[in-house]
């Protein structure tokens, strides 16, 4: 009887406990990632909607109360000139930018491919633009470019050329702020790219100079094909924080002259704290962040039929 | 290749996640408490009996102000104040921008970060409506013979002290926009001090000419933000514009006494200093000091500039004149003990130690003081925008806008202005759109309603 009572047991046991033990293994599962999954909401999660319901309302820092005004912020911003000024310029930026260094680093991630003296001090001195913080970069900068005394100016005084007041004029002050930004990353676009020119296969590589090819074939055929996905990755990573430029900026140029050089992150803190206007903030905010979304989405895609 | 594919993926999707990580790290706020409109009447204010003094040693006070001259001078002055009174204060000083910044996001989120904050007076229609600053009307009226004041000049203490008739804080660090011209050119060429915008003209298209390119006629602060807005708002106020109708708040940006001026400005521009339109505070006083300049609008610390040998090339020939049109514009700073002090006790001791008598005559030729005993002491005449600025107070100075948007509206003139100094929209273009960003404002703050 007790035998058969334990087998009894055991026979419930042995089909029971797994299941129990599945349960308990589960909770605890949960109760692990609980604390992280606490930390995501409340760092995430809850801003998210908190400032996507701010943005429905017409909430402004120093008045009093708030109401519920539904799509009326959006609705002003596709309206608002100035929106559409910072959105096209902030585009204008971004490609420029992320063009050019894309360009230079290619170019120079080529050169530090190949063997030469000093290459290690150049490497390292390469690395110092993307150490400094923006803000130190737009000081920098705003000297380079300074109305008075601009180095640039005075470089350009030594070969007889009459450099512009870079910083008052339209297209001159768009330009200092983009040259600016190409300091500072495009060693970003050199690392990267040489990291995926040193993991290139190299039986590949030589095999096509056996059968001929020259450098510049092999690097249109074989390298770029190869390493577009790479490419397409970095080019992605600084399209998004291109878009999101703000310190440099705010310290070269604070949008002006005028506001031709006033991106959308610029405008938004602006519209959020010093003009108060909280909600209209968030609402350009979230429509900033559906551009982004669009725009990633689009090159996350390509990347996905290589 | 599909595993460099996946490893890519998962790297944008954490790239993007943490990207948009920053554009709503700021959207959190706390709820504001419901509050009186502007320009309605002022909220009763509880009459707060004013405290018996008590043992104040040990307390610690820290303060947020304007990263300047004169507040670099209280700081190293500390040390006396703590063996006078035993208060410990640690003295934050911050850029413009930044300390506006500051001081709204500590009071909007009651965090008590600083005891006192120091506040361009404008402000006041912000932190003093919205509760953020303690009504020292009581305190001031108990210790106004200590602090002597009545001899902070009247109109000093309708802007930078009280607002809607109650006391807030106390005014350092004040002035107004002066007119500094080359004392010598004028001499030499005989040209009369100008008193209308028209013979500045004249004057500096025949500067231009004699003595250019190395002296040009004029200078300016052009940049797109509150100086620029502050240089144009001597214009404005010279040919009769106002900022609004003080009875409607209509914004009166379409008026022909706003274009006439912002025309007049921009008349100047080919007359002056190449980088005038990007012209910010240090580069405008660098430009004349340096004599790249016969004739200069700038806040009356041009004085310390101008004076100083070390930095200066143009000592004994410069002087000061009444602003052109009679109108200067007026700043300065009001500094109030925060709502969120656990010590205002201790705060006042400090506030009335910054602005006492003794104090006042110490820093002398900082800026000018708020006292009227030392704007006209003989032993000051020396310094020219002592009596100048005593002029202006006496006069019709045109202040900044005392009102809840304020900060707002001085950078939306700023940037309408630059865009005409940098030849990107003709003046009437430029205030026809500031017109209509200020209407949204006011209508948006609750101050005006357009007429049906």
């Amino acid at each position: 009887m007790v035998k058969e009572l334990q087998y009894g047991q055991m026979s419930i046991f042995t089909v029971k406990k797994p299941q129990l033990r599945k349960v308990t293994a589960k909770v605890k599962t949960y109760l692990f990632i609980l604390p992280a999954m606490v930390i995501l909401l409340a760092l995430i999660i809850y801003p998210l909607i908190f400032s996507l319901s701010k943005s429905l309302t017409d909430f402004t820092l120093g008045m009093p109360g708030e109401k519920f005004i539904g799509f009326q912020n959006y609705i002003t911003a596709f309206k608002d000139q100035t929106f559409h000024q910072s959105l096209g310029f902030s585009i204008l930026f971004s490609v420029c930018v992320t063009s050019v260094e894309l360009l230079l680093g290619f170019v120079t991630a080529l050169l530090l491919q190949r063997k030469f003296i000093g290459k290690r001090l150049i490497t390292i001195l390469l690395i110092l633009p993307m150490m400094v913080t923006p803000v130190v970069v737009g000081i920098i900068w705003l000297l380079m470019f300074q109305p008075d005394f601009s180095v640039i100016n005075g470089l350009l005084s030594t070969i007889g050329i009459k450099g512009p007041i870079w910083l008052q004029h339209k297209w001159t002050a768009r330009f200092a702020v983009m040259v600016a930004d190409i300091w500072q990353w495009t060693p970003f676009f050199a690392l990267i790219l040489l990291g995926g020119l040193l993991n290139l296969p190299i039986e590949v590589i030589e095999s096509a100079k056996v059968d001929g090819a020259s450098n510049l074939q092999i690097l249109r055929y074989i390298k770029i094909p190869i390493m577009m996905p790479l490419i397409l990755v970095v080019i992605l990573i600084r399209l998004i924080d291109s878009f999101k430029t703000f310190d440099s900026i705010f310290i070269m140029t604070n949008g002006g002259p005028g506001n031709v050089t006033e991106v959308l992150s610029l405008y938004i803190y602006r519209s959020g704290l010093p003009f108060m206007n909280v909600s209209y903030a968030a609402a350009m905010s979230y429509l900033f962040l559906i551009i982004l979304i669009i725009a990633t989405t689009l090159l996350i895609r390509r990347l996905q039929r290589i | 290749m599909k595993k460099l594919k996946l490893v890519c993926i998962l790297c944008l999707t954490a790239v993007f996640t943490l990207s948009s990580l920053f554009l709503f790290a700021g959207g959190g706020g706390k709820e504001q408490p419901a509050q009186e409109k502007e320009a309605k009447p002022a909220p009763e204010k509880k009459e707060q009996p004013a405290p018996e003094k008590k043992d104040l040693r040990g307390v610690q006070l820290h303060v947020s102000m304007i990263d300047e001259e004169r507040e670099w001078a209280f700081r190293d002055l500390l040390p006396e104040f703590e063996a006078k009174t035993g208060i410990k204060v640690t003295i934050d000083t911050y850029g413009f921008e930044d300390l506006f910044k500051k001081n709204l996001t500590a009071a909007a989120a009651h965090t008590g970060e600083y005891d006192v904050i120091q506040m361009h007076f404008p402000d006041m229609a912000l932190f003093d409506a919205r509760g953020y600053c303690r009504d020292i009307t009581d305190w001031v009226m108990r210790d106004k013979d200590e602090i002597k004041l009545d001899d902070i000049h009247p109109s000093l203490q309708e802007s930078h002290m009280k607002y809607k008739g109650r006391y807030y804080g106390v005014p350092t660090h004040v002035g107004s926009m002066t007119f500094y011209y080359r004392k010598d050119i004028f001499e030499e060429q005989g040209y009369q001090v100008p008193t209308t915008w028209e013979d500045v003209l004249k004057i500096a298209k025949d500067v231009d000419q004699k003595y250019g390119p190395d002296t040009r006629g004029f200078a300016f602060m052009g940049r797109a933000d509150i100086q620029g807005a502050a240089t144009y708002l001597n214009f404005m106020g010279a040919y009769g514009g106002e900022f609004y109708d003080p009875n409607s708040y209509r914004p009166m940006f379409d008026t022909p006494a706003a274009l006439k001026a912002m025309q007049t400005l921009n008349d100047l521009v080919k007359y002056s200093v190449e980088g005038s339109p990007s012209y910010g505070f240090d580069e405008a006083h660098v430009a004349f000091q340096q004599g790249r300049a016969a004739m200069l609008p700038f806040w009356d610390s041009g004085d310390g500039f101008f004076s100083d040998p070390k930095q200066s090339d143009i000592i004994g020939k410069w002087w000061v004149a009444p602003m052109p049109g009679g109108r200067a514009t007026n700043g300065g700073w009001s500094v109030q003990i925060s709502a969120d002090s656990a010590n205002p006790e201790a705060a006042w001791e400090f506030l009335k130690w910054i602005i006492s008598p003794e104090m006042e005559r110490r820093l002398v030729p900082m800026k000018p003081s708020c006292r009227i005993s030392i704007l006209t002491d003989p032993e000051f005449k020396k310094y020219p925008s002592y009596q100048g600025f005593y002029n202006v107070l006496a006069g019709n100075p045109f202040p900044f806008p005392k009102i809840l948007p304020n900060w707002q509206m001085l950078q939306l003139l700023g940037q309408a202005e630059n865009q005409v100094v940098t030849g990107q929209k003709s003046p009437k273009e430029a205030l026809d759109w500031l017109q209509g960003q200020y209407e949204v404002i006011m209508l948006r703050y609750n101050l005006w309603t357009p007429k049906k």
